[in-house]
């Protein structure tokens, strides 16, 4: 038995290493599980969904719910996996829920205290140094707020700046700093499984079986001693 | 394929989790001593088989190959197609364990059904039948499994026909790529150990459980 066994036992293990080599540990490597992520750029919100191996997801709706669950906002992702959605007018925490068809789900918080603050965002409509961060909710995270900052040493610095002004500058340019960095974490997040994680998932199923075997046959050895005695 | 934390309702879940529960009896019981380590390979296959990414148009999604154990193993489906999926919702995150009952199901049912159906045409001697059996031995599951994914959705309120469409287009490539697989494993088995094909599905326990 044990010799009928080897060809077929050699054939599976070839056709898992065939499964596992190609692709097993490339980019190309995914699944589905699916990441939402949102932040705060300018004075939209934007979120990025990504299956597992950083595939984003297109054709994805994305609702965002205030913290009573009232729907708030609802889009379809882009090519890139983004949408994003105009400030609401709430003091409320956010939650961005992507569903990515067949039964894919994933839910992001995007608490309160990381919205820029309403009064803030009202106030930062005026003042002349800003005003090009507000007329361009679209831009891409790496430009957003840094074009109201002049540059060069010789550029002329608003003369007079008020502290609201200031605070909002701040937040806006730290807002379009941190951006990118907290999408890059999401993105690290949606890796695919790594080969440590493949690995012992072999090594779980090794395992298992190998106690399935040693139990099935401790009670083998088991069952025909009754009738011996 | 692998349904969310938090998408299902739940008695869909509960349907599942009891469902499963009922078919890991069953397949356990009807597992062999000597069928363990096809099983433990075939289940580590299930495992890595969901890594193997299927991109083809806009849709994209990945090998399941229940059809292939269920063709295999039979009844013994559950327990493989079970343990591959808890160690892929621990370690990969996909799917989840309350949704474990429900995605098992949709997987391992059609495998056992098909498995069972078709392993008369699978082991016939005319060589076309048997081709066919093969091939639809590794769609056919595929199909009915993502049917079943779309009954789930649809029982917790989703439009059956839309999600429906959006599983049978995403699950095509698949359908058609795990035919062929499981008609080249079954040929080779025939070439190598044809005896495994005609001992290994349902209702050839040979050794009378119960006497």
């Amino acid at each position: 038995m044990k010799a009928g066994m080897q060809p077929i036992a050699a054939f599976l293990a070839l056709l898992a290493i065939g499964v596992l080599s190609p692709l097993a540990w490339t980019d190309r490597a995914f699944a589905h599980s699916v990441f939402i992520f949102a932040w705060p750029q300018g004075e939209t919100i934007c979120a990025d969904s990504y299956f597992s191996g950083r595939s984003p997801v297109r054709g994805g709706t994305v609702t965002m719910t205030d913290r009573t669950g009232a729907v708030l906002d609802s889009a379809v992702t882009d090519d890139e996996g983004s949408v994003c959605f105009p400030r609401p007018r709430t003091d409320s925490d956010l939650t961005f829920v992507v569903e990515a068809g067949q039964g894919h789900k994933a839910d992001f918080l995007l608490r309160v205290v990381d919205l820029p603050p309403l009064n803030l965002l009202d106030s930062s409509a005026s003042p002349s140094s800003l005003e090009s961060n507000g007329s361009a909710p679209a831009e891409s995270p790496e430009t957003a707020g840094i074009a109201s900052f002049p540059a060069g040493p010789g550029a002329d610095l608003p003369k007079e700046i008020d502290l609201e002004s200031l605070r909002t500058m701040v937040r806006q340019e730290l807002s379009a700093q941190l951006g990118p960095m907290a999408r890059a974490l999401t993105e690290k997040n949606a890796q695919g499984p790594t080969a440590k994680e493949i690995v012992g998932g072999l090594g779980w199923l090794a395992g298992l079986f190998g106690f399935a075997f040693w139990l099935s046959g401790r009670n083998n050895r088991r069952k025909p001693s009754p009738k011996e005695d | 394929m692998h349904i969310s934390e938090g998408v299902l309702s739940a008695p869909v879940l509960l349907t599942g989790a009891v469902l499963t529960a009922g078919g890991l009896w069953a397949g356990l019981k009807s597992l062999r001593s000597e069928d363990i380590p096809k099983a433990s390979i075939l289940s580590a296959v299930f495992f890595v088989a969901s890594l193997i990414h299927v991109n083809i148009g806009p849709s994209s999604t990945h090998l399941i190959l229940n059809g292939l154990i269920g063709v295999l193993m039979g009844l013994s489906a559950f327990p493989i197609i079970f343990l591959g999926l808890l160690l892929q919702g621990i370690l990969f995150n996909f799917g989840g364990i309350t949704t474990l009952g429900i995605n098992t199901f949709n997987m391992a049912f059609p495998a056992v059904l098909f498995g069972i159906l078709l392993r008369a045409p699978i082991n016939s001697k005319n060589s076309v039948i048997s081709t066919v059996g093969s091939y639809l031995g590794g769609s056919l599951p595929v199909l009915a499994s993502g049917l079943l994914v779309a009954s789930s959705l649809y029982l917790t309120g989703s439009q059956f026909l839309l999600v429906s469409y959006e599983v049978l287009i995403g699950n095509l490539p698949v359908v058609l790529i795990e035919g062929f697989v499981v008609l080249f494993c079954i040929r080779f088995l025939k070439k190598v150990r044809p005896e495994v094909l005609a001992t290994s599905p349902l209702g050839q326990t040979t050794e009378p459980a119960s006497a």
